[in-house]
């Protein structure tokens, strides 16, 4: 009787199954693939992998999701993984993940500096980005802007744009502030902030330039990749946009600037770990570095390799450690802040 | 009371109603007759103004009330089913067709009583029979005081047995009431019982209007005398000033060339070999309860008809001999 | 096989297993989140739920208003009226669907902000306006706006499924049209309405893009909070788990509802005549509002992006992308209707107690869940049966597509079956055809135009999915939709344009074909 529906439901089980790429799991754990799991989504990325797979024979697999949902995969896969690397865009995930006890450690030969590279070799960082202010250059005078701590300062009121404490960014910028001031300074300056606010947080890091232009507020907490983006945007309109604002690099005269890194680490159980550490090793060497240097508006980490694009005219800054992204539950902790001084 | 004047309405291309005219007086029972897709409906539904005509009027005691939309007609409609609203009990269907300063119970009684629903009041229309629902769909048409009451093949969603019953009972009320009606009916024996005047059409074009009577004995054409019941049709063609048929020869006066005759059962009397009209062999033979029914070829060639006639002695293979009143034949050309 | 056991006990079994699998996901999610150690436990949520009730059900009622004024008169008006274009309202009033929310939201955003159209043009013309779309209203709006079209659907089959003498007789007993609408054919029509009207609120529960990128904290918004800044799967599930309980109440409701409704579909001898509407650019224009805003409007915003930033290279690189999606869409919609059709048949051999109906309509719970978290229960499962599902295949796609669009096309096609008379299928048994044959040569066929509606529901909402497909696809695959979210995501709007529009082309051409079969 029901025959004819499961020979029918068997059928479709079947066109799925070989729907795409039967059998690369094999293929993968044997030799000459390399497995990426990947929050990271650039064109340059793309082109480089392909750039790797040129150079090594080495086939490259790649899943694009988000971080966390990428690592929750990586938990419930366990030992059964076929993923040889995770690359995501802040240390903080990377570092949860380690804690997870998702990641190996490697020794692969970079020129990162030491700031770039995880103590104890968990991950490697293959690019950054800067956390800045960006202003409105006909009404605000730059000497006035100094530190993210100042910001909260009543002289701001009404002028302060930033996006919601959804983003990782703003959750990880408050994680810094938290370890360099303590979680009483910490909370004062978000509910600062919050009270400064020109507008409800919203929108993405262009949208708060835009705003800029707009004369909605006169300074934003931006990612300069985005800046670099907007500058570069099709849209010439968007470009005047990010004409109108300066970028400042805050805490000059203390611990630097905020950023985010973008970094790789082995998986535990990484069925190719050799062709992993070849390709860390790959995406960090001098030439991929001048690569990303002037094809992407991030900051080089090889430390032979200076910016090269929009981004490097705003000159050089001194930034901050990546301490604060060791302490996992920092992130915690910035979000029960957010959340107490209603920052959405 | 209602005068419909050249309406016309057509659908793409094909014309459903054409040019058509008639009128009902106060208190008559109007029937318009015919086929399905003869128009009947589309006229009806162009009187209750749910549709519009292309062309010409409709008056109701003198005025024009052609651009009129349907809530203001007060027109009370019964349909042939689905016409009680399904989420309401018999008691708020006919509140509907009420203003609220008209709803009281002293009136839903009356109208219940009137149609014999009364008791129903709280039950939902699927807890009814079919007569029951048809009842109660009277009740609320009669509600709003109709000008006049529009019937859509009220009676042929139920069974015979009840039909009978309620056609009679709807049939004394509107004439109790005297309420003008016009309905729209497939059956034509539906037509003669309740009717005071019919209207057949057909292809949209009015055949024949008049009494019932008229009608049935004096079909202007071979399709209404068909429409009301068998009819014995023989063809012929003009001999001599006689009808020359497959059966025999009819003396008839005045006769085109080529024609059919028409005769009513009812008309034709079995007799004997000595005293007869036409004649044929009997070919089958079908008890139906009071009647049999023959089938009578003709002697000479293929053709043949039947006839539903009192018992007779007759066996199949005997010849009958007929005879027919030529007043009551019907020539058509 | 000879072994012989009575039809009914089979496809109740099969019923019942068809429901243990859609739902196996939810119970694997759940059952993983308890399995984790209740270390982190998020303490500030109870603090905060008032928060995210609030803003939901602001959300919810704004929404579901919109789509309930809009869906509902534009079906009303095509299906009552006649007015110019009337035909082709019917299926251009669906097209809204095809655009995800988030796309409509980035699109609306980049319409009003600094660089967009309007503003440019209001400074051209020597003035300059700041307009702010990013706020509940301008959420409400740009949701509604596309999620109307759930409602449209439901209301105009519903209309449709009236018998059109209850509207005449309502106008013969003096009620205008606009009470015969509210006396008659709402009350009606509420019933199916309403499973078109739960769609929408599934579809705003699970929402994730929109309010995060305006800065709207609702349930979603803690769930990934929890989730994704804390690593707190349990949270999350807890959150789901209350969004999934106000659900369940409501499927039940609607079982309720369903329940109590007299079809009244007998025969349907008589066609609506469509009244001439008085004003009819008026019906014209009401009609075309929705499309201009839902459709029109956020369209021409990505070819003007796609103008900006598309290369030739950029729309090959999308039409390779069509094909996964077009595959996938088609072998999940198929999918979706064998389960919908088995369940639906089941149902409707055993006898139809609405606690049953109930328990089949848990199957549609997937809808309600966000696509991340059931995509972490699906992951667990197939890493629990064979891993290399996932890696090496579509299948686990296929399946996740299958437990989250469940809801889709099973309404449409239980809907479907309640429409054709018992009576066909007691006579095609005395005919000596078993439950199998009937419904292969009786019911499939009557409900051709019903499977196909369903099939290409849920192909939009395929077409449209993001965060499952990135998390069960295979290595290298991308789809329309994971190409156009990862830019969008990446403030590259003018970049994702052409998957976009092409999203919009595949979902918009069945639509269109949709329609045309309907006839």
């Amino acid at each position: 009787m029901m025959k004819l529906l499961s020979t029918l439901s068997i059928a479709v089980l079947l066109v799925a199954c070989s729907g795409s790429g039967s059998q690369q799991q094999e293929k993968a754990t044997e030799s000459g693939e390399l497995n990426v799991y990947s929050n990271r989504h650039y064109d340059a990325d793309r082109i480089l992998y392909e750039k790797f797979t040129e150079q090594t024979g080495v086939k490259i697999n790649l899943v694009k999701a988000g971080a966390d949902e990428l690592i929750s995969r990586l938990e419930i896969e366990g030992d059964k993984s076929p993923a040889d690397v995770l690359i995501t865009v802040d240390a903080m995930k990377l570092n949860r993940a380690k804690e997870k006890g998702l990641l190996q450690p490697v020794e692969a030969k970079t020129n990162n500096p030491p700031k770039f590279i995880e103590e104890e070799n968990y991950w490697y960082a293959i690019a950054y980005r800067a956390r800045v202010i960006a202003y409105d250059k006909e009404d605000v005078d730059v000497s006035e802007l100094s530190t993210y701590e100042d910001l909260a300062n009543e002289k701001w009121a009404g002028k302060i744009l930033i996006r919601s404490s959804g983003s990782s960014y703003n959750q990880s910028l408050l994680s810094s502030i938290i370890h360099a001031n303590g979680e009483e300074k910490a909370k004062e300056w978000a509910a600062g902030i919050v009270k400064n606010m020109a507008r409800d947080p919203k929108g993405g890091d262009r949208d708060q330039i835009k705003a800029i232009a707009s004369g909605v507020g006169e300074v934003a907490i931006v990612n300069t990749y985005y800046v670099g983006l907007l500058l570069n945007s099709e849209n010439e309109e968007e470009v005047k946009a990010g004409q109108k604002v300066g970028i400042y690099f805050p805490n000059q005269e203390g611990r630097g600037g905020h950023i985010n890194i973008g970094g790789i680490g082995v998986t535990k159980t990484a069925p190719n770990k050799e062709n992993a550490i070849k390709f860390i090793e790959f995406l960090t060497n001098d030439e991929n570095q001048k690569f990303y240097a002037s094809n992407s508006f991030e900051y080089p980490v090889n430390q032979n390799v200076s910016p090269d694009s929009t981004i490097a005219s705003w000159g050089e800054f001194k930034i901050d450690n990546l301490d604060y992204a060791k302490k996992t539950d920092l992130n915690e902790q910035a979000v029960r802040i957010f959340e107490e001084v209603g920052w959405n | 009371m209602l005068k419909v004047e050249n309406i016309k309405k057509t659908y793409d291309a094909t014309m459903a109603v054409d040019q058509v005219s008639f009128e009902v007086n106060e208190g008559e029972i109007l029937s318009l007759t015919g086929e399905s897709g003869c128009g009947k409906s589309t006229l009806l539904r162009i009187i209750g103004g749910l549709e519009t005509a292309d062309s010409g009027s409709i008056f109701l005691e003198g005025q024009n009330i052609s651009s009129w939309k349907p809530e203001r007609r007060k027109f009370g409609f019964v349909f042939q089913n689905l016409s009680l609203f399904p989420h309401l009990t018999v008691e708020k269907n006919i509140y509907f067709a009420m203003s609220k300063e008209q709803r009281n119970s002293k009136r839903l009684s009356e109208l219940l009583g009137m149609t014999g629903m009364l008791g129903y009041e709280k039950r939902y229309p699927h807890e009814l029979s079919g007569g029951q629902q048809q009842r109660v769909a009277l009740a609320r048409a009669l509600a709003i005081d109709p000008h006049i009451l529009i019937l859509d093949e009220p009676f042929s969603s139920l069974d015979e047995l009840v039909k009978e019953k309620i056609r009679r009972e709807v049939f004394d009320l509107l004439k109790e009431l005297n309420i003008t009606t016009i309905m729209v009916s497939h059956q034509a024996f539906d037509s003669f019982l309740i009717a005071d005047k019919l209207v057949v059409m057909r292809q949209g074009k009015i055949l024949q209007a008049g009494g019932p009577i008229e009608i049935y004995q004096n079909p202007t054409s071979q399709y209404v005398s068909n429409f009301f019941g068998a009819s014995v049709i023989l063809n012929g063609t003009n001999q001599e000033e006689k009808a020359h048929t497959p059966f025999g020869d009819i003396v008839l006066p005045n006769l085109p060339d080529s024609f059919s005759l028409c005769i009513r059962p009812e008309n034709i009397a079995v007799k004997n070999e000595h005293d007869f009209d036409i004649s044929g062999i009997v070919k089958e033979k079908l008890f139906k309860g009071p009647h049999d029914v023959l089938t009578i070829q003709s002697a000479s060639s293929d053709d043949e008809f039947s006839l539903e006639t009192e018992r007779c002695e007759h066996g199949i293979g005997d010849t009958i001999f007929l005879k027919v009143p030529n007043d009551k034949i019907l020539v058509f050309k | 096989m000879e072994l012989r056991f009575r039809s009914l006990s089979g496809w109740k079994l099969l019923g019942a297993i068809t429901v243990l699998i859609l739902l196996l996901p939810i119970i694997f999610v759940i059952s993983n989140s308890l399995s984790i150690e209740a270390e982190s436990w998020y303490q500030s949520i109870p603090t905060l739920l008032p928060l995210y009730i609030q803003n939901a059900s602001i959300l919810l009622v704004g929404i579901c208003s919109v789509a309930l004024i809009t869906g509902i008169s534009t079906a009303w008006l095509v299906t009552v009226f006649d007015f110019p274009f009337r035909k082709h309202f019917e299926w251009i009033l669906i097209l809204p669907l095809s655009i995800p929310t988030f796309i409509n939201a980035i699109a609306y955003v980049g319409l009003t902000d600094y660089a967009g159209p309007i503003r440019i043009l209001l400074r051209w013309l020597g003035t300059d306006y700041y307009m702010d779309v990013m706020d509940h209203e301008g959420a409400i709006l740009i949701m509604g706006l596309v999620l109307y079209p759930y409602v449209y659907v439901a209301a105009r089959s519903a209309f449709l499924l009236q018998s059109a003498s209850l509207i005449d007789v309502s106008r013969s007993l003096g009620q205008s049209l606009t009470k015969t609408f509210f006396k008659v054919s709402m009350p009606l029509s509420w019933p199916i309405i309403f499973s078109g009207l739960i769609l929408v609120i599934m579809e705003v529960l699970n929402d994730y893009g929109v309010v995060q990128y305006f800065g709207i904290p609702t349930f979603t918004t803690g769930i990934f909070r929890a989730w994704l800044a804390l690593g707190d799967l349990q949270t999350a599930i807890l959150l789901s788990l209350i969004i999934l309980v106000f659900i369940i109440i409501l499927v039940g409701l609607d079982a309720l509802v369903q329940h109590g409704r007299k079809t009244s579909n007998e025969n349907e001898d008589q066609v609506l005549a469509r009244i001439p509407f008085k004003h009819k650019w008026l019906a014209f224009t009401i009609c075309l509002i929705p499309v201009f805003f839902g459709f029109i409007v956020p369209v021409a915003q990505m070819v003007w992006w796609s103008v900006l930033a598309s290369t030739v290279e950029v729309w090959l690189q999308s039409l390779r992308f069509m094909g996964n999606t077009a595959i996938l869409g088609t072998i999940s919609g198929l999918v979706v209707l064998l389960f919908a059709i088995i369940l639906s048949y089941s149902n409707r051999l055993s006898n139809k107690h609405w606690s049953s109906k109930a328990f089949s309509k848990l199957s549609m719970l997937g809808y309600a869940i966000p696509g991340a978290v059931i995509g972490i229960g699906i992951v667990t499962l197939i890493v629990w049966i064979n891993p290399n599902w996932i890696y090496s295949g579509i299948i686990a796609l296929v399946f996740g597509y299958s437990a989250r669009f469940f809801a889709v096309g099973y309404g449409q096609t239980d809907a479907g079956f309640d429409k054709i008379p018992l009576q066909f299928d007691d006579a095609a048994s005395s005919l000596g055809k078993n439950s199998m044959k009937r419904l292969i040569r009786i019911h499939l066929p009557i409900m051709k135009p019903v499977l196909i509606g369903a099939f290409i529901m849920v192909f939009v909402d395929i077409a449209k999915e993001l965060p499952l497909t990135l998390i069960l696809r295979p290595f290298n695959f991308e789809t329309l939709a994971t190409n156009a979210f990862q830019y969008a995501k990446d403030e590259m709007a003018p970049k994702s344009a052409s998957s976009s529009l092409l999203v919009i082309f595949v979902s918009s051409v069945p639509v269109y074909f949709l329609n045309k079969i309907l006839k």
